[in-house]
Order: C-alpha cells, then structure tokens, then sequence
C-alpha cells in the first residue's frame, strides 16, 4: 500500500467539479484543482469570490454539494454507497482530515487556555502523548513562531500578530501535511502582519505544502510557486505568479490587479 | 422561639440536611442530562430537535407538584415500588433538566463557531470538544443562570414534603402539628432556607469572580 501509494503521484489535494451553494446562490461553481506535495498556492480574487469557502470545503468545515475533494486519494466527508452519497461517520472525517492543519483569519485561539496548552490540547486529547511530550513539542513549535517566552500567557494577552503565530504553532504540533491559511493576516494591524508573513515564509522553505487565500498580493507575488485566480466561484485563471501578475490573460484578473496596485499607492 | 430550637433543632438540620442531598443530588443528574437535550436542540436533526423540545414543554409546562405526584405513583401502578426519596430525585432531577438545558443551550451558542471549528481541524472528538473547549467557556456565561437554577431547585424541594420525604418542610410539619406552634416552626423553616440560599448565591458570586480573572492575569 505505501509502495504503491510512493510509486503513483497521489496530489496531497485533488478537487474535481466541487460545487457549492448556500440556498439558491452558487459559492463554488465547479471547482477543479491540483496541490501537489511541496506546492505553496496562493488564492486570491475579489471578496466574495469563493475562496474562503474553497478552502473550507477542502476541510469539510462545510460540506460541499457535488464533485470530489481527495485528501492524500482518500474523499473527504462523503462515503460514496450503492445507493449514492452518505455523510462519513465522525472517526473516518477526522482521519481523513488529519494531514490538513488550518489558520483561520480571527485565529480562534481558546482564551480560557494559556498559550501552552492552546498547542498541546491536540497532541494530549487526540494524539495520547503524556504531558511531558506535549509540552516538549509544543514548546519546540512555539520555538518556530518565536513565542516560546509567551508559553504561560493568555490569549488575550497577546498581540493579533502573535496570536496568529500562536495559532500556527497549533496547527504544526499536529505535524499536517497541508497547511490551510484562511487569509491570515486580513485581521492583523498593518504593522503586525509582517511578523506574521516572515513565518509562513519560513515554513514554505522548509518545504511545507501550503494553500493559502489571501490579500497580501506581494507574499502571494514572491513566496508562492503557484498562483490561483478565482471569481464568482469559479477558477479564472492559475499559473505562476509571474503569469498571472505579469501576463494576465482574462479581463477580470486585469481589472482586480489594477484595483489592487491603484490601492496599494 | 429559642425553646423549640433547642428541642427540635437537631431533628429540623437532618431535614435541611435531607433537602441539600435531594436538592444536590437532582443538580447533578440534571446536569449530563440537561446538557444532552440541549445538544439534542442545536444537533438540527428533526427527530432530536423535536423530542428535546416536547421534554422541555412538558416539565417547564406542568406543575412540579402533579410531576412529583406522578412520579411517585406512576411506578407503584406498574408494580414498581420507589423508595420516596429516590422518586423525589428522579423527579426533581427530570425538572430541573428541562430548565438547566435551555441555560446549556443559549451557553453553548454564545460560544463562536471558531471556536469548535480549530479544535475540529486539530482532531479533537466532540466529545472533547464539549468538555474542553465549549463548556469551560459556555460555564463563565451560564454560571449567574445556573446559580438561579440551583437556588429554585432548593426551594422546589419543599414539595417533596407531600411524598412524605423527611426533609426540612415536612419536618417542620410534623414538629408544627406536635408543638401546636406552627408559625414559629415554619420560621426556622424559613430562614434555614434563606440561609442556604445566601450561602450558595455569595458562593455564585466568588465563583464568579475567579473565572472571570482566570483567563486574563
């Protein structure tokens, strides 16, 4: 099984014709798209493109209606049956989901836990490490966000900056596979997002695999090799960043970078 | 006054003693299973959300006197026998449920949806996500209303006095009729009661008081 599982290139996410609706409005119109192992993709496109949404079907945080999200080959929230699809069961979600780590834009740290415990409730409740090795990996991830002097702290105590970097540390003491960024600095204050970048920075050149919706135009312009355009639910245009910013190629892409670089002057 | 305290005193702290035993014993049985139906309520599935619901109509709909009278004789009809303290428990127990899991429920969704979400994300259970992440926050909103609860509960268990349980109210009975001083007795009645609720509410308070630093120094 791991022999075969080496040999055949299985994408760590493979999407196909994933629709998605709220009511009668289309948030993901037939989706199709490839992570593959070490990919650092960026999403971007207009608010209410669809993105976050993409992002939370791949995790099944919302169940999507139609078409196939394989984690690592394996669908994700559906158990297809003779008689067509069924919810997966709650243990067979989870396993399935575990090589994805998340971000959330508002960090939903826990505020009643110091920042300690925030990275070691995982590893003791669903990974069964003693105290002791919890606290030693999750002091060793705190290490990476630069915040092990902030293990006692609670939330509340800490900067948005921080926080998210928190945060991170959380979502890597579970070692993912994938890490999922929901646009993780949109909620930070100018100045704080930097710290916040220079992490996910460090992490994509250690050859983490990472998809990540966002705003930041530069970090999605240098840090990643994959480049997703999305309007309307839809996949507009994909690439390397250096086509979609330099030669974009529909008029949509065009008109948001122009918003965008009008903006940023 | 004095002379009925010293003769009756002993006897009116076991029934107080009855009624706190009743009364705790109900909070806790309450308790799992008031958080069971609100989970029940905001699980969305038609069949949980509409028997959670009937529940509730019932005991916060009917008197907890008739319930009790019920649950007293439902059993003995079917050829059960229920020691009266027992029936006492699982009647007060089924009431104050109703009531406890609309504070667990209206708790429980103040809680952001984040806050599961991550915890979702990191694999834990939902078991270990009710108890680690969305009670210990639900606790610090529902603790006022919870104090209530326990508070009217007590007071509730007066009415166990009819299936003849000994506790304060149905001592006191007794002792009126024997003493013929019925207003004095039921005074120490009263303000054993009020004691208990000063104690639990000033308790309330400094509970309070330390889940709401605890989390922030």
């Amino acid at each position: 099984m791991s022999r075969m599982s080496q040999a055949s290139p299985v994408p760590a996410i493979r999407i196909r014709g994933l629709m998605k609706r709220f009511g009668d409005r289309t948030v993901l119109d037939g989706i199709d798209l490839d992570v593959r192992d070490g990919d650092v993709l960026c999403i971007i496109g207009p608010s209410g493109s669809g993105k976050s949404t993409l992002l939370r079907c791949v995790a099944f945080l919302d169940a999507y209606d139609e078409g196939e999200v394989n984690i690592l080959g394996r669908l994700i929230g559906w158990r297809e049956t003779p008689m067509g699809r069924e919810p997966a069961g709650e243990a067979e979600l989870a396993a399935v989901r575990a090589p994805l780590g998340m971000v959330f834009q508002h960090f939903h740290l826990w505020p009643h836990l110091p920042v300690l415990a925030n990275v070691t409730l995982a590893l003791r409740l669903a990974r069964g490490l003693s105290k002791q090795g919890a606290e030693e990996t999750g002091l060793a991830m705190l290490g990476r966000v630069g915040l092990t002097s902030h293990a006692g702290h609670f939330p509340d105590q800490l900067s948005g900056g921080q926080k998210q970097r928190v945060a991170i540390a959380r979502a890597l003491a579970v070692r993912p596979k994938v890490m999922l960024f929901d646009e993780p600095t949109s909620a930070l204050d100018p100045e704080l997002v930097g710290e916040v970048l220079s992490v996910m920075k460090a992490l994509a050149a250690d050859g983490m695999t990472m998809v990540i919706v966002t705003h930041e135009m530069g970090f999605a312009a240098h840090a990643a090799n994959r480049t997703v355009f999305m309007d309307r639910g839809r996949i507009v245009e994909a690439g390397t960043p250096q086509d979609l910013f330099r030669a974009p190629q529909s008029e949509r892409l065009r008109q948001f970078l122009e918003t965008w670089r009008e903006r940023a002057l | 006054m004095w002379d009925l305290i010293a003769q009756n005193g002993a006897v009116l702290l076991d029934g107080l003693a009855v009624t706190l035993a009743i009364s705790g014993a109900a909070l806790l049985v309450g308790c799992p299973l008031g958080v069971f139906l609100a989970r029940a309520t905001l699980s969305g599935r038609p069949i949980a959300v509409a028997t959670s619901g009937l529940y509730r109509s019932f005991w916060r709909g009917t008197p907890i006197l008739v319930q009790l009278l019920i649950v007293f004789y439902l059993p003995a009809a079917l050829g059960l026998t229920l020691v009266p303290t027992i029936a006492a428990i699982i009647g007060l127990s089924l009431n104050t449920a109703a009531f406890q899991s609309e504070i667990y429920r209206a708790g429980l969704v103040a809680v952001p949806a984040g806050q599961s979400e991550a915890a979702r994300m990191l694999g834990l259970s939902r078991r270990a996500i009710l108890l680690r992440i969305e009670l210990p926050q639900a606790v610090r909103l529902m603790l006022p209303a919870l104090v209530g609860e326990a508070l009217t509960l007590i007071k509730n268990s007066s009415l166990v006095s009819v299936i003849a349980v000994t506790e304060i109210t149905w001592r006191a009975q007794q002792i009126a009729s024997a003493t013929f001083r019925p207003l004095e007795t039921y005074a120490i009645a009263l303000i054993a009661y009020l004691a208990i609720a000063a104690l639990l509410a000033g308790a309330g308070l400094l509970l309070e008081r330390r889940l709401a630093s605890a989390g922030r120094s």
